[in-house]
């Protein structure tokens, strides 16, 4: 039997009443064997949210909004436990955890949402019947509910009735009353204790999958198949990705969907871009044209979505004198959205799209002449990942304190690269050493991204100062201002530049040049080994 | 809306029958109301606010045992009849606090320090405060964030007001944010109506809401209840709604 603890001291438990039990026979048999009194039935509206890509969840919860006679509440909810945390009256529908007012709730949701808007799930009726365990003083030792619970769905369907449960949560410094009403449950109700939790129960009835969305590739691998095949299953990945989130971008929900839509498309480019001699060159010129187009047409309003993201971090040192900043950055990321809108909507795009999966899904080439189509994966999956360990090696070590961002750039992208390349085959090596060595390079590629963030940053910064100085849309205090946060990232992008060197000496040590040539370069060691070996046996 | 940390809000005035559990239980209540996890402390040895609670004044051990802090505060909490209201009881050994605190090693701040192990569990905390000047006041004017001092409009009360300002300033106790408010406000008498209509300048930081001398408040010790919970909609309920929203706007 689990007993969940709500908070510190406080339990709670929940079981669940037979169908053929009715709710005034379990009424009935607490009040005669305590003292107990019966407070309103209330009616409840419950609506479940989580982001887009399932953060809450993933988490261990949902977040759970009920509107009732006592207004409005946000709250965490614990969904296999059914526990709830960080109860927060709020006055209207919560929108992004910023939304929310300085609480333990927002400090939770902060960290794991992050920029993610909160996306309803299903909504439920609940009916609750409240009652009480009273002491001699009549006073509550602890409170008891049996709640009714119809899963209403998102659009207008038919309700869907859930099983009845019963709850008792107990009250701090009178435990051994809630013993007293386990007792009664267990010995004279015979109820069974609920392992599953009402939210669960509730997903499971309308068929609700959670993380259903990733912007993970997730692919099953094997080393064997013939890269032609590997390559169609990335690509169709990548398109279901790009799919996924189109409406998320459409209806400007928030920054991710387009984040998520353009990492799709710059894996897709590097997909075709270190894979070739797989599909036709007709076609991989396609492709890649359309890799472009999409890069092209979604850049500008990324560009200032980042800029918007980090606006808090500006505001916070100079407050209200960047307000004209922010309006100029939100007027020309409207304009800008509009435009991307536009493309998403437009026959091209869609023929795109059309086309696409239509060459994907056709048949393989039986009869070609292009050296990789009918390659193992294992083979140019090694012989790619090398070549670009090599790459990045050579780039870096060739950066010193007088090299020009852009040499870091060219970096960044070949980082960006390997770790593409190394996620589309991770399946076919193991999963440990795969790990510790995206996290070596991942380390690497945070810093090599800020910096050239921040490059690009102080450009488009000094770009919108002039810009607006031209416009006449902001006053000598806001371009000071500019001017403050333009001195400030170049402060940070020097900082960031002496820590990049610590991240590629530790990313160049020689464990780690070991650790990828023995997962990429595997035929060197088997040739090293095959030599020592022979030696060996010479002697 | 809920403070980002525990916020203490001490309930006090030198003199007694003023109005202080009253405040501290309706304002917990309301507090609770708007989702905050909050915590009544009770540390008048009469207990009222314990019995208004139904919670028999005890605590196991008595005073050395709630300051002495080896026993988790945790086990000396009881649950009220408001889900998001618990209570430290009063004990009848809190006669005896100043003794206690006398001997302990920074005298004026075992309390702050006690509170401290709550700072995760509750958003806002209450102190029921005895009425008088003494080390245990002091411990509560070192643990307040804002002390709360209900006064009637008569000559005493003010003139007892006075005096906590001039403690708080010999004391450099200047930070601690001191907010008056009228309590037990009968406007059928001339000196409450001449009061309150024009207040002395001599009660800095005074609120705008008064709470009116009512029967329904007198209720509470009948029905054992915060005023809200079987009155919402008597005046003097609103009154409290409304100094709430008062202190709130303090806590943000």
């Amino acid at each position: 039997m689990f007993v969940h603890r709500v908070s510190a001291t406080v339990n709670r438990m929940s079981f669940v009443i037979p169908v053929d039990t009715k709710i005034s026979d379990i009424k009935n048999k607490f009040f005669t064997c305590m003292q107990c009194e019966e407070l309103h039935t209330h009616v409840l509206q419950r609506t479940y949210f989580d982001s887009f890509d399932w953060r809450i969840y993933s988490a261990g919860g949902l977040i759970e909004e009920e509107s009732g006679a006592g207004g409005l509440a946000l709250r965490w909810r614990n969904y296999v436990t059914d526990e709830m945390y960080s109860n927060t009256s709020i006055n209207n529908t919560i929108r992004f955890a910023w939304d929310l007012p300085d609480c333990d709730l927002r400090e939770r949701l902060e960290a794991i949402l992050e920029m993610r808007v909160l996306l309803p799930l299903f909504r439920m009726n609940c009916k609750v019947h409240a009652l009480i365990v009273l002491n001699k003083e009549r006073k509550t030792v602890a409170r008891l509910g049996i709640e009714e619970n119809y899963i209403l769905g998102l659009t207008k369907s038919k309700l869907h009735k859930l099983p009845v449960t019963l709850f008792i949560e107990s009250v701090k410094g009178y435990k051994p009353i809630f013993k007293e009403v386990l007792q009664v449950i267990d010995q004279q109700l015979l109820l069974k204790v609920d392992g599953q939790g009402t939210v669960q129960r509730a997903m499971t009835a309308i068929e609700l999958q959670p993380g259903a969305y990733s912007s993970n590739l997730n692919l099953k691998l094997s080393r064997e198949t013939n890269i032609e095949v590997v390559m169609r299953n990335i690509l169709l990945r990548l398109l279901e990705i790009i799919e996924a989130n189109e409406w998320g971008i459409r209806a400007d929900l928030d920054s991710e969907f387009l984040h998520d839509f353009r990492v799709a498309v710059h894996r897709g480019d590097t997909a075709l871009g270190q894979i070739r001699d797989v599909f036709p060159h007709q076609i991989w010129k396609q492709f890649s044209r359309k890799f472009a187009w999409l890069g092209e047409i979604t850049g500008p309003t990324r560009d200032l979505d980042v800029h918007l993201l980090n606006f808090g971090s500006y505001k916070q040192s100079l407050r209200d004198d960047l307000d004209p900043l922010y309006y100029f950055l939100g007027k020309h990321r409207t304009i800008e959205h509009k435009k991307l809108v536009m493309h998403l909507e437009s026959a091209r795009y869609r023929k795109m799209i059309a086309s696409w999966l239509m060459y994907l899904k056709g048949p393989l080439s039986t009869r070609t002449t292009l050296h990789n189509a009918h390659c193992p994966t294992y083979d140019v999956a090694n012989k790619r990942i090398w070549r670009m360990v090599r790459r990045v090696i050579k780039e870096g070590k060739a950066i010193n304190a007088s090299s020009p961002p852009e040499d870091l750039h060219e970096l960044r992208k070949s980082c960006k690269k390997l770790r593409y390349l190394i996620e589309f085959f991770q399946s076919i090596y193991p999963a440990d050493e795969i790990k510790k060595l995206i996290k070596v390079l991942k380390s690497l590629q945070n810093k090599i991204g800020e910096h050239q963030d921040l490059h690009v940053q102080i450009a488009s910064l000094a770009t919108f100062r002039s810009q607006m100085k031209s416009e006449s849309v902001a006053t000598k205090r806001t371009l000071v201002a500019i001017d403050i946060i333009l001195q400030m990232l170049e402060k940070r992008q020097r900082q960031v530049r002496k820590i990049f060197e610590t991240r590629f000496t530790v990313f160049t040590e020689n464990k780690n040049r070991l650790a990828f040539k023995r997962l990429f370069k595997p035929n060197i060691q088997n040739e090293a080994r095959f030599h020592e070996d022979n030696c060996l046996l010479q002697h | 809306m809920k403070p980002a940390f525990m916020k203490i809000i001490a309930c006090y005035n030198i003199k007694g029958g003023v109005g202080k559990t009253a405040a501290a239980v309706n304002l917990a209540y309301l507090a609770s109301c708007g989702g905050d996890r909050t915590l009544v402390m009770d540390l008048d040895p009469q207990g009222a606010a314990s019995f208004y609670f139904r919670v028999k004044p005890k605590i196991k051990g008595g005073l050395q045992t709630l300051l002495d802090g080896k026993q988790g505060l945790d086990e000396l909490i009881k649950g009220t009849d408001y889900p998001n209201i618990d209570l430290i009881p009063a004990d009848f050994s809190f006669r005896n606090m100043d003794l206690f605190l006398e001997e302990a090693k920074r005298p004026t701040r075992q309390l702050r320090k006690l509170l401290k192990n709550l700072d995760d569990d509750y958003d806002v905390v209450f102190l029921d405060c005895p009425p008088g000047i003494s080390l245990v006041s002091e411990n509560v004017f070192q643990a307040a964030d804002i002390l709360l001092v209900p006064t009637i409009p008569s000559i005493l009360s003010l003139r007892t007001f006075d005096q906590l300002l001039k403690f708080r300033k010999e004391s450099s106790l200047e930070h601690l944010l001191v907010l008056p408010f009228f309590s037990m406000v009968d406007m059928r008498k001339q000196l409450h109506r001449l009061i309150v209509e024009k207040p002395p300048k001599t009660l800095t930081g005074l609120l705008n809401t008064a709470i009116p001398y009512a029967s329904d408040i007198e209720r509470m010790g009948t029905i054992r209840a915060a005023l809200a919970s079987y009155a919402p909609k008597c005046r003097a309920a609103l009154s409290y709604r409304s100094l709430w929203a008062e202190i709130k706007e303090f806590l943000n």
